[in-house]
């Protein structure tokens, strides 16, 4: 039998992922973050890890170059990919927040007059600002999203906010809370029939270790 | 110099359509022998071809159910909104309730042809491709449902794919859940849009704000586990009480004793999990999968309200295989014959007519033999020949016929042919 395929998100997520599998004895000890390689086996040869940029992680599924992800649900929110999201693993919380600077952070946001949006997530900033009747124009970033206003790139950032230092060093505050976020345990449509008793048996693993977490 | 580059016609640089393909060569001469081999299986089992027009009219597709969002749609000059087909289920339903509604039922009809779609996420950024099916027509007992299965059985085996697996589901079964419930169509379609997604946490929030039995709440939760062998029958009898869940367990399981009976049900497996398909479908459902590919390969189940729709209701069973993932699948590692051809044949300008003639006894003999065009001796045609992978050179003159091999250069057996 093929090796299941699981694809990881490089990044701040990953050393998680890394120990969850571990928990439910998949363990990777062939992995260092040194390492250039992007594939691992895991010890017992049972699973085969990917290592990609977090969004890419859900291409990799839906296709089936992997048959499941894990992966943070503002990717999913941004990407709408045909993938089955069987499990919330409940770590790596994060939430996606509108902010400006401190200055003008009390103005009513339907009546500011909003230019542009600076954001790593045009989709989910179009459909915040659509869903209150509000248009904007849009600037994608790929990172650094908090230079955008105080260069006036933008007077508004959407961007991913985990402790919100970074937010307040650059002298920025949350204007609004648009989702939080985790990371999700994603699959690949056909290999959850084709592969039904070895997914779901990783599925049904990984949802008793997440729960006696928390 | 300006007056030359302005008398230059103006070069398109050539670019084809975004999701447009050409088909060719080794790609081709699989897609035709995966279409020959389902025309010969559903010939077999006494289908007949129907071959619908590439387009209709918009409002035919949309009454059949067709998905909007995959539609190309183009007005004619009359202002008649007209469309390229998504599929050909439609235009059969539209066929037979026009000019077959009369004929002895049942029918068994097929078809072969391309379907268009506007590239959309999930169905790749495939826009046109080939799709050939079996439409069973006026027949709602199970056994016509279970042709249908075994005819998939049959065609998937002949084409050598033998890591495949055919998921049969009831659309009825989670009907018959769903109105137990009695909740609105919005919360009915949330909740399947969570069991779509196998997203059992979010469904069991959802299920505990809605008004729902205890009960109740299990039975929906239960339905992502129903998915294996025919033991998963037995689970689902025993989960939904209500006369259509029932119903449309106890129509699966007689199906799937068809099956048995005929000795087939070694790749079939029970899916009452999938919900997609539930708004179309009104009986049993059916997807193949092999386990080379992460997408179906053929797909279809019971519609019996479809044709009804065109003022003749009238129960019918089909479903539709995606000829070009199976050429991708199919027989791998086995050599196909080449599309080009086996002999070559060049002559002195004199020597059309004995050249003619030995291409023309060869054809007949059923190889396939290319005619020089260019005028080239011999040496050049024999570079050309090697290669294009052609076998053999036939080299015609009027000091005589030589016959070799391409590769070694030895003359071949039967020099003299023709002349």
């Amino acid at each position: 039998m093929r090796q299941l395929t699981i694809a990881l998100p490089k990044g701040r997520l990953l050393p998680t992922a890394i120990e969850s599998f571990a928990r439910i004895g998949v363990t990777l000890s062939g992995y260092s973050r040194d390492s250039r390689a992007l594939v691992f086996s895991s010890d017992d040869g049972s699973c085969r890890f990917l290592i990609a940029k977090p969004m890419d992680v859900p291409t990799f599924v839906e296709y089936g170059a992997a048959d499941l992800g894990v992966v943070g649900s503002d990717v999913l929110m941004e990407a709408e990919h045909d993938v089955l999201r069987p499990l919330d693993l409940r770590y790596g919380g994060c939430r996606i927040v509108l902010a400006a600077p401190q200055e003008s952070a009390d103005e009513p946001l339907a009546l500011h007059t909003v230019h542009r949006v600076a954001t790593k997530y045009p989709n989910i900033t179009a459909r915040y600002f659509a869903g209150r009747g509000l248009h904007v124009e849009t600037i994608k970033l790929y990172g650094s999203v908090e230079l955008a206003p105080s260069t006036e790139l933008s007077s508004l950032i959407v961007d991913l906010v985990q402790t919100g230092v970074t937010l307040r060093e650059n002298g920025l505050v949350v204007v609004d809370e648009i989702a939080s976020t985790s990371a999700w345990l994603i699959a690949n449509r056909a290999s959850h029939k084709i592969r039904f008793a070895e997914v779901t048996d990783v599925i049904r693993q990984l949802t008793e270790a997440t729960s006696c977490r928390s | 110099m300006q007056r030359d580059r302005q008398a230059q016609p103006e070069r398109l640089a050539p670019r084809t359509p975004p999701g447009a393909t050409d088909v060719m060569l080794g790609d081709a001469v699989r897609k035709f022998a995966i279409e020959s081999a389902l025309r010969r299986r559903f010939e077999a089992w006494g289908y007949a071809e129907v071959v619908p027009p590439i387009f209709e009219r918009y409002e035919t597709l949309l009454a059949g159910g067709i998905r909007p969002e995959w539609v190309y749609r183009f007005t004619d000059p009359s202002g008649e909104v007209l469309a390229l087909r998504p599929d050909l289920t439609t235009q059969v339903a539209r066929v037979v309730a026009t000019r077959l509604r009369n004929q002895p039922k049942p029918l068994r009809l097929f078809y072969s042809g391309n379907v268009v779609r506007l590239p959309k996420p999930g169905n790749g950024s495939r826009t046109e491709f080939s799709q050939a099916g079996i439409e069973l027509v006026g027949c709602s007992k199970a056994i016509a449902d279970a042709e249908v299965v075994a005819i998939s059985i049959e065609a998937l085996s002949q084409m050598e794919i033998d890591d495949f697996h055919i998921y049969l589901g009831q659309s009825s079964f989670f009907r018959g859940i769903a109105e137990e419930t009695q909740l609105c169509d919005t919360e009915i379609s949330e909740i399947k849009e969570l069991l779509d997604r196998k997203d059992r946490q979010t469904l069991d929030r959802l299920l505990s704000r809605l008004d729902l039995t205890s009960e109740q709440r299990r039975m929906i939760l239960a339905c992502l586990d129903l998915c294996g062998r025919q033991e998963v029958l037995d689970r689902a009898y025993a989960l939904a009480e209500n006369p259509t869940s029932r119903a449309a367990v106890e129509n699966l399981a007689e199906i799937y004793q068809v099956l048995e009976d005929c000795d087939l049900t070694e790749r079939v497996l029970i899916d009452l999990a999938e919900v997609r398909g539930l708004d179309y479908y009104t009986g049993m459902m059916i997807e193949g999968f092999s386990q080379s590919l992460s997408v179906p390969i053929l797909g279809g189940g019971r519609y019996d309200n479809l044709i009804g729709k065109f003022g003749y209701a009238c129960p019918a069973v089909g479903c539709a295989f995606d000829v070009p993932r199976l050429a991708a699948i199919s027989g791998k590692g086995s050599s196909l014959p080449r599309a080009s051809a086996e002999v070559l044949v060049r002559m002195q300008a004199s020597e059309r007519k004995a050249a003619y003639e030995i291409a023309t006894a060869l054809r007949t003999e059923g190889r396939r033999v290319e005619m020089d065009v260019t005028g080239c001796d011999e040496a050049e045609a024999l570079a050309y020949a090697r290669q294009q992978g052609i076998a053999e050179l036939i080299s015609v003159e009027d000091s005589g016929t030589r016959r070799m091999d391409v590769t070694t250069r030895e003359p071949r057996g039967g020099a003299s042919c023709g002349s």
